[in-house]
């Protein structure tokens, strides 16, 4: 006598008691005996339907923890609950220092001396230094005038970036729906990133929107995310929250692509190439490398998107000034807050800051 | 069904056996029935060899090891040495997964050298002797 369905374990997910479970129902008939024995074809039939039943149970239970950010464990989905609630996860950022740069000397052949834009440091300007036994390349992100004391041009505060600068360009065609715009590198310093938009000969630059109580319908803003292959995507307003863009407009990103390996520490610097073809400097470190860091990790990602929602953008609580201070930080190991009622001078609210490196 | 093997004069049954009942693996129609054809009893036993024979290693889920994975060896180099590798595990492998044989014998004949008879003997436990299958591997093109 067969028994019933009532009496198989619904609840074993694994391959080997469904198996069990299949093989204890098909006891209970006469037809077919050789269920037990492996080689058998019932044999096959059993396995094949637990192999089935499991792997469907698999994938339920995966899509089921997959849909909650406490249980997610894909990064891509991470993101995307992390989304719904407002928040987006820091970018890889790029090791940074500044130095004062002078080169001497500088005198043309014809005994006058360059003018301030002749001498010019150019944005992405190279430097090397040697960190650890390795080489690693920094570049300048902004043009820097220098100022003149005879024979010696000085730039007072360079700011160097590890990496690459790399730029992308897209045409934007409102034929295509909801159209977002892939950064072409995956390891891309979101904070660096400048986005300017050339609509009929007039280039704009686009600023990144932070707080969207600020946009109006003709913001220049752009958004940015994290795709769900880990590139940074940009796209635009749509004409009430943000500038809309006309067809043929032409996009032009610039950014800094960041290094595997960030050289935080290093405060050695030689310049890579010549300034006009002048090319006796004297660099001073003002600040060693400092703050590379890696894309916000996942569990980082599930820690912060839930106090990020419960601040609101808000700076009321001590909550609320722990969450905005790891937003601007993101490599802050830990943050600590306390009120101006904890202290001998009211009214004021302290951040302290333990860095990762 | 269980056949049952009776004392003719009073009437008295003193064994009973069990008989093997499995799916035929073609899952051809049965003529009159039209419901799936099922191999009985020697037949049963003869298709389960077979299966483990032909079964390669990694192909049922989640039994890795199960199989006589002869197909993995028909690439191999034609020597001696390596037709008594085969011969073994095929032997091994029908003694670990078939508990219904026993004296099992693997002979193979290797007379072209794109192809592999082989034969096995075998005995059914509390069955009938001197069981044989046949069949021959060999490459599709």
């Amino acid at each position: 006598m067969a028994i019933k369905s009532s009496q198989i374990n619904v609840t074993d997910l694994d391959f080997d008691s469904i198996a069990t479970n299949l093989k204890t129902y098909l006891q209970g008939q006469e037809t077919l005996k050789d269920y037990n024995f492996e080689g058998s074809t019932l044999a096959v039939l059993v396995d094949l339907l637990a192999y089935s039943s499991h792997i469907g149970a698999v994938n339920t239970n995966i899509a089921g923890s997959e849909l909650f950010l406490d249980s997610a464990q894909i990064r891509k989905n991470v993101v995307s609950r992390a989304k719904d609630l407002g928040f987006i996860p820091a970018s890889e950022k790029c090791s940074s220092a500044t130095i004062e740069l002078a080169i001497r000397n500088v005198k043309n052949a014809d005994g006058t001396y360059p003018t301030v834009s002749q001498m010019q440091l150019g944005r992405g300007s190279m430097f090397s230094t040697v960190y650890d036994g390795a080489t690693y390349n920094f570049v300048v992100p902004n043009t820097i005038n220098p100022t003149l004391a005879g024979s010696t041009y000085t730039y007072p505060s360079v700011p160097l970036v590890q990496g690459t600068y790399a730029s992308d360009q897209f045409v934007f065609d409102n034929q295509t729906p909801n159209p977002k715009f892939v950064l072409s590198n995956e390891r891309v310093d979101r904070s660096r990133l400048q986005v300017s938009v050339n609509s009929g000969g007039t280039s704009t630059t686009f600023t990144l929107s932070t707080n969207i109580s600020n946009v109006k319908t003709t913001s220049a803003v752009y958004y940015t995310q994290e795709n769900e292959e880990g590139f940074v995507e940009i796209y635009f307003g749509d004409g009430v929250l943000g500038k809309a863009l006309s067809d043929g407009d032409i996009i032009t990103t610039t950014y800094i692509m960041v290094d595997d390996i960030h050289a935080d520490g290093a405060k050695n610097f030689t310049m890579v190439n010549s300034v006009n073809g002048f090319s006796d400097t004297v660099i001073t470190v003002s600040a060693k490398a400092s703050g590379g860091a890696e894309k916000e990790s996942i569990e980082s990602i599930k820690f912060k998107a839930t106090k990020f929602y419960t601040s609101q953008n808000r700076l009321v609580t001590l909550n609320d000034y722990k969450a905005k201070v790891t937003e601007y930080y993101p490599n802050a190991d830990a943050v600590a807050v306390w009120g101006g009622e904890e202290t001998i001078h009211p009214s004021m609210v302290k951040c302290s800051l333990q860095s990762n490196h | 069904m269980a056949i049952q093997t009776e004392i003719v004069n009073n009437a008295k049954i003193v064994s009973t056996k069990e008989e093997w009942r499995d799916l035929d693996l073609f899952f051809k129609a049965h003529p009159i029935t039209g419901d799936v054809t099922v191999k009985t009893d020697t037949d049963a036993v003869k298709r389960s060899v077979k299966n483990i024979i032909l079964t390669n290693h990694f192909e049922r889920p989640f039994k890795p090891n199960f199989g006589g994975s002869v197909r993995d060896m028909l690439f191999e180099l034609n020597t001696s040495r390596k037709l008594r590798k085969v011969q073994n595990r095929l032997k091994e492998t029908i003694e670990a997964f078939e508990p219904r044989v026993e004296d099992v014998q693997v002979i193979l004949k290797n007379e072209d050298s794109n192809e592999l008879n082989i034969t096995i003997h075998y005995s059914i436990k509390n069955g009938i002797r001197t069981q044989q299958v046949d069949f021959t591997v060999t490459r599709k093109r």
